[in-house]
């Protein structure tokens, strides 16, 4: 099945367009999402949740637009939701611990110091590093951090990205740009101190 | 930033450790629990669907306006009318010389 079949299906409510669909586009944005969410089982929740929104908006999709980048758009759009949403809860289980309701105090250590969260594609021997990182990613703000995600994690070029962020390639750059700057001054202090201590 | 060599060194060394990543793939059978989910979704019942149409949302706006200026226009109507209670004294003064009934 091509992408104009595909789509063609989609638009028919077509069960095994979706199928074909969700297997030809799984790890792009499960990969995505969970650089995005850095939790598995969100990740994986949003990413079903991706898949349901292109079957029941796939008629909003222009014929001339790039299918892939437009999953890409959604996929992004919804993992920064998520994890915006994730946050906002954090910041509500605070406040109730701060009253005396809510988590007891093992539970809101986790949750103001999360584990180093690793991304499981990242290679044994880096994966320290990569934690640190993560973690920097992490603090990015929303454009720089789709940028620097789809580049660096998922590998695609400028042109694609410009694609999916609806923007121009030196945008692109110019966030990516940003970002590299922004997790270099991040990342500064913590090898300072670490070579103090 | 003036930073020194070993931060420097450490730090292109951190952000090189994604170089080589690999992408992740979602649990076994993604595909069996995304159908689900659509089956799931679906199925639900849609019972408040026509309430968010553009053209019931003007309707119901359009609705409140009416009422609040109706609201409106009868408490400006209650406000001009005479007020009973002071007609009512105004009728006792008028036509009892002494209204203290236990006066006699």
């Amino acid at each position: 099945m091509d992408i104009t079949e595909l789509i063609d299906g989609l638009k028919q409510g077509n069960r095994t367009a979706f199928r074909q669909l969700v297997e030809m586009y799984q790890d792009r944005v499960y990969n995505t999402i969970l650089a995005i969410v850095q939790q598995p089982e969100e990740a994986e929740d949003v990413a079903q949740e991706v898949f349901v929104q292109v079957f029941k908006s796939i008629e909003q999709f222009g014929g001339e637009q790039n299918l892939t980048a437009w999953i890409y758009r959604i996929a992004t759009t919804k993992a920064l939701e998520a994890y915006r949403k994730r946050h906002a809860r954090k910041r509500f289980a605070f406040l109730t611990n701060l009253f005396g309701y809510g988590d007891d105090e093992a539970g809101l250590a986790e949750k103001l110091h999360p584990v180093e969260w690793v991304h499981p594609g990242v290679q044994l021997e880096q994966r320290e590093r990569a934690g640190v990182l993560f973690g920097a990613i992490d603090k990015l703000p929303d454009g720089q951090k789709v940028a620097f995600t789809l580049h660096h994690i998922e590998g695609l070029p400028y042109a694609q990205i410009a694609e999916v962020m609806q923007t121009s390639v030196s945008a692109v750059e110019s966030l990516l740009h940003r970002a590299k700057q922004k997790l270099r001054n991040q990342l500064a202090p913590f090898y300072q101190n670490d070579k103090q201590d | 930033m003036n930073l020194d060599k070993h931060t420097q060194d450490e730090i292109d060394q951190t952000m090189r450790s994604i170089d080589s990543i690999e992408r992740a793939t979602p649990r076994p059978f993604f595909v069996t629990r995304a159908e689900a989910r659509l089956d799931r979704l679906q199925t639900l019942p849609k019972p408040l669907s026509w309430a968010f149409r553009p053209t019931t949302m003007v309707l119901a706006l359009s609705l409140i306006v009416l009422l609040n200026l109706l609201t409106v226009s009868f408490f400006q109507q209650y406000l001009a009318r005479p007020d009973p209670a002071v007609t009512a004294d105004q009728f006792t003064a008028d036509w009892q010389p002494n209204n203290d009934p236990l006066s006699w």
